[in-house]
Order: structure tokens, then sequence, then C-alpha cells
């Protein structure tokens, strides 16, 4: 059984089309990048794995685990274990990162009926996360993502992934915006939740940050599908060619 | 009067009509454009004409375990006990310029109103609560009088929920140095007609830190004047207001720096489900001698469903040209990125916007008596749908 396999997705917004028939099939253990160009929808593909109810599914499945998410709310999508990192973290005032992660470990405990976490064994895992992607502790008395900095942004969303402990995440471009060490940072994070229960789906404008984070499988995205599939090496083969060489040769 | 009306009893059938002709005729519910040059005062004043009838007042019960250096008594008990202040506080009372409603408790005060009273420098350990006055006949009327002398400080806790009609009047004077966190719950059920009144007063380095929780009655008006006659006096107003389907919730701050080197905030939190009204009218008035004033007032409303509405409506006069003052308004619904990143983490949608919500009056709340704050939260949670 597939970690995550999508049968000819097809989601539109306001009316417009955005993904037109995607297949994609993910394994337990394995990471897969996603590129592609500007609109090709990308960022689409992440929220409705996440389950944002902007997007309206025309045609086609999502599966997770073989039970299709489409079924199922946002916080039940996160309590089966997917988790989606942002390109753009919320900024959420009068929230604090602590009362925030509380509740949603709290909430995803009682939606597997288990009881709410201890106090003492909530702040140990803070501790032990923060330090993953070298978070500083005084984030986590203000406000979700609010003064937050660029780069600690990411990490706060790779800090939640790591407290979370997903079994799908889906990193939208957290690369964008990050300096060379925050890269390597939050890169870092990634590769220390790997292993062979979970999967990631990488999705990116470049190559530099599957420098950090080798993906197994690479994916070109464009115009609303998969247009083509490789190797590590085809982001190299992206990085000094560009995109057009691959959907001229898509369109012939 | 077996069969009376307990609102109709207070202001006169004139006046209730004037009242729901006035909110028929979208006041206080038009654009804010049009209320600019609107003289509200006389307005109110033709809208709540002041009644011939003498008023009848409840009495707050004293409540248990007050310290023995404070005195809970009427005012005709602290005229005769020549208690301290007393006079300069019914003169002040007698000279204000209230408006109708207010205006009708001036007849009634001079006798039955109750008095709480605070010595020089005595600073209570532990919040002081005082019941709701009792009711007659479906409703209450009451007036209280709060006095603290030069340096006192207490904090008082006036929980007015009533399943009742009501009108109250408050006078607070406050002498040189003396502090007052003043918490008042003004909840209610659907059926009720509330309105009250506040009348301050505070001396040079005098310090009230009000705050209030509006919601729940189908119409509630309630008035703030807060006069900063001494020098470097402090007023902070934490206002929470919540309404609820076919509530109507109107607050009015007169905040009126009399004095150099005073400061006043106005912190203001709305929220309206459908078909409820919640207003806010903020006035900042600085006169020609109160210097280096220092005057911020911010009002955010946040629409929770279609149909419900919000009103700001700040007004600055000031005289003075060396001052810092400030007003802001926002208005918006809650934010459906914000709903869709917690949802994503786990949290269901009534539990993300609960949060929302939370946050969203964190600000204000934060003020507020620790027991009031948990009273907040449950009514919140209850009411939400």
């Amino acid at each position: 059984m597939y970690m995550l396999e999508i049968r000819n997705l097809h989601a539109s917004i306001d009316g417009k089309p955005i993904l037109k028939g995607l297949n994609l099939s993910v394994k337990a253990g394995e990471v897969h990048a996603i590129m592609g160009p500007n609109g090709s929808g990308k960022s689409t593909l992440a929220s409705i794995i996440a389950g944002n109810e902007a997007y309206e599914i025309t045609e086609g499945d999502v599966l997770f685990q073989g039970i299709s998410l489409l079924d199922l709310q946002p916080h039940e999508r996160a309590a089966a274990g997917v988790f989606l990192a942002f390109q753009y973290p919320v900024e959420i005032p009068g929230v604090s990162m602590m009362n925030f992660m509380k509740s949603a470990i709290n909430e995803i405990r009682a939606q597997k009926g288990q009881e709410p976490i201890e106090a003492s064994a909530f702040l140990k895992l803070v501790r032990e996360k923060q330090a993953l992607v070298e978070l500083d502790a005084k984030l986590a008395n203000r406000s979700v993502n609010q003064g937050f900095s660029g780069g600690e942004k990411k990490r706060n969303e790779v800090f939640q992934m790591a407290m979370l402990d997903p079994k799908l995440a889906v990193l939208d471009e957290t690369d964008s915006g990050l300096d060379i060490d925050a890269l390597r940072i939050v890169a870092q994070g990634v590769n220390a939740l790997r292993n062979s229960q979970n999967s990631f789906l990488v999705i990116t404008h470049y190559q530099r940050l599957l420098d950090y984070i080798v993906p197994d499988v690479v994916h070109v995205l464009a115009n609303g599908k998969i247009i083509k599939t490789g190797s590590k090496d085809l982001a190299l083969e992206l990085e000094a060619k560009g995109y057009d060489w691959i959907l001229e040769t898509d369109q012939a | 009067m077996e069969n009376s009306n307990p609102v109709l009893d207070f202001v006169g059938p004139a006046g209730i009509t004037r009242h729901w002709t006035g909110l028929g005729a979208g006041l206080p519910n038009r654009k804010q454009e049009e209320w600019k040059y609107v003289p509200v005062e006389a307005l109110m004043e033709h809208l709540y004409p002041k009644p011939e009838q003498p008023l009848s007042l409840n009495q707050r019960p004293c409540p248990d375990g007050l310290p023995t250096e404070i005195r809970y008594l009427t005012v005709s008990q602290a005229l005769s006990q020549a208690i301290p202040g007393i006079e300069q506080a019914l003169n002040a009372i007698q000279t204000a310029n209230l408006d109708g409603m207010a205006h009708r408790f001036k007849q009634a005060i001079g006798s039955q109103a109750m008095v709480l009273w605070v010595p020089k420098a005595f600073s209570a350990n532990a919040p002081i609560s005082l019941a709701p006055a009792i009711q007659t006949n479906g409703q209450t009327t009451d007036a209280l009088l709060i006095l603290l002398q030069a340096g006192a400080e207490i904090d008082l806790i006036l929980p007015e929920e009533a399943k009742s009609s009501r009108f109250s009047f408050t006078y607070v004077g406050l002498e040189a140095s003396a502090k007052l966190n003043l918490h008042r719950d003004l909840s209610g059920s659907d059926s009720v007609f509330a309105m009250s009144h506040i009348e301050a007063q505070l001396a040079e380095s005098a310090q009230l830190n009000l705050v209030q929780w509006l919601q729940g009655a189908a119409a509630q008006r309630h008035s703030i004047q807060v006069n900063l006659a001494g020098a470097k006096s402090l007023a902070w107003i934490s206002s929470l207001q919540f309404a609820q389907a076919n509530n109507q919730v109107h607050s009015y701050v007169n905040m009126v720096h009399q004095s150099p080197e005073a400061e006043s905030h106005q912190n203001i939190r709305q929220l309206a489900l459908n078909s409820g009204v919640s207003s806010f009218t903020g006035k900042i008035h600085v006169a020609l001698d109160a210097q280096k004033t220092q005057a911020y007032q911010h009002s955010a409303a946040m629409v929770l469903e279609v149909g419900g509405r919000t009103y700001h409506r700040p007004v600055l006069e000031i005289y003075a040209d060396d001052v810092k003052c400030s007003h802001g308004a926002t208005t918006g619904s809650l934010d459906e990125q914000a709903l869709f990143y917690l949802q994503a983490r786990g949290i269901s949608k009534p539990a993300a916007r609960r949060l929302l919500i939370e946050a969203f009056i964190e600000e204000c709340l934060h003020e507020f008596h620790d027991s009031l704050q948990q009273k907040v939260r449950t009514d919140l949670i209850q009411s939400l749908p």
C-alpha cells in the first residue's frame, strides 16, 4: 500500500482549472521532490492534500494509506498523520506558540482517544524539538509566527512537524527566503525525522535544497500534471537547462 | 403596582417609544460619516427625556467579610456621620451634566444610594465583590458611590448579572494617589433591558482601571464619564462587547482631560453574531490647560456571522497643543487563512474559531480579574455557534 496515491486529480479554484489529471504514488520511507515553473499547480497540490476548502476537486482521488483524504476534514487529516509546512506561515496574533502547540497535540490525541499530554512531557518534547531546528526558545513565548523572521518562520514549521511527528509531510517551498545557514538547519531537521515509516513530498523551485534533502524521486509538475519523473539527477538537469526543454518535449 | 412594566416604569411610555424609534431609525447604526457632526448628547437627551417621577432604588447587600476599615452605608448615614468626601461627591453628582437616564438618579441619590468608603492609605488584600442589587417587580435600580480617600487601593468586582431589566448609576471619587480596579460583569438574559452610567472624578495621581463585559441583553446602553481632574491621573478602560442575535449593545465613553500630564487608554473589543449590533462611541476631550496629556483609544471589532453589525465612533476634541493622542478602529471577520493553518495542525474548526476569538479579545481580557476572565470564556464558548 502506498503512503500517498493520487489518481487523476483535477482541481479548480473559482472555476479556473489548476490540476488537470495529476497522478503520483509515494511509498513509505521515500522522499519525492516536486519541481516546476511558477503557476504549474505545486502549491495547489500541497493545499489540497492538507484539505484547503478553497479548492474544488472536480475529478480523481487522493488516497493516504489507502483511505481517501477527500472525505476528511483538515484536522482529521492532521490527526491521521498528514502535515503541511506552509510556504507562507500565517501570523496569528494573540495565540501563543505554546498554547497553539499544546492545543494541536491534545486535539490530535483526543481524536485518537488518548489522554492530554502531561505538562512535563510536553515541555520536554518542546525542548528536544527546538534543539533539532535550533529554534530560539524565546520564540515559544511569542504569538504564532508574529515577529518571526522569514527563516524563523520556516524553522518553526519544521519544529511543528517534529512535534507532531507525521507520517506524510508536505514541504511547500520551505527553502524560499532562507539563507544558506537556515537552509542547512531546516534540512538537518527534516533529515533527522526521515525514517522507513514516513514519507516526504518536497516542493521546491531550486535544486540546492535537494543537495541537503536528497530525494529518491524527482517529478516535474507543469500545467497541472506530472510531465516527467526521474532520479535526483533530473533536478541537476533542470538546474542546468531550465524548464523550457522539458515543456517543449511534453508538448511535442 | 403588580402589573407594572419595569421598563415603562423607569423611562416612561414616551421614553421607551423614543428609544426604540431611535434604534429603528438607525441610531446609532448609521454610517460613521453621518455621525461626525451630530450632537449625540443632545440627541440622547431627546431620546431619554428627564422624567418627573421620583425613583425608588434597590440596594446591593453588604458583602460578607468586608474589612472593618471599609464602610458600606447609605448616603443618609454617610451624611449624618460626616464621612469625609461625601458632600463633595454629592455636589459633583448634582452639578454633573448627566443625560436623561442618569439624570433621573439625581433625585434619589441623596437618600437611598449606597456608599462604599475606603479610608486614607488603606489597601485591601483581596478583591471586594458587591452582589447585584435585590430585584423588585422584575427590575433592579441601584446607585452606588465609591469613595477612595488619598492613597487607598482596592479591587472591586461588581457583578450585575440579572434576569431582570436593570438601571444603575455609579459615582467614583478617587482622591490623590488612590487606585481603584473596577470589574463589571454586565451580562444577562436576552429579555433584559439594561442601562448604566458611571461618573468618575480622579484627583492628582489617582488611577482608575475599569473593565467591563457586556453580553446577552436585548438592549444595553452603558456610558462612562471620566474626569481626569488631577495632574498625572491615569484611567484605563477595557470593554468587551458581545452582541448575539437580536442584541443591541452600545457603550459610550467620555474621557475628559482637565489637568496636565494625565494619561488615558480606551481599549475596546466588539463581537457580533447574526443580527446582533454593537457600537462604541468614545470621546477624548483635552482642555486647554491639560498640556502633556497622553490619550489613546483603540476599538477593534469582529463580525462573526453575516448580518452582525459593529460600529465605532471616535471623537477627539483637543484644545491643548502639547499632547499625544491617537485613535484607531478596525473591523473584520475571522481570518480564513489562520483558520486553515490551525486546522492543518489538527485543531477542529470550532476549536480553531474559539482560539482565534480568544486571541482577538486577549489584549482586553487579560485586564479582567481572574474569576471574571473565566466567566467571559465560559459565556463565549456557550454562546458561539
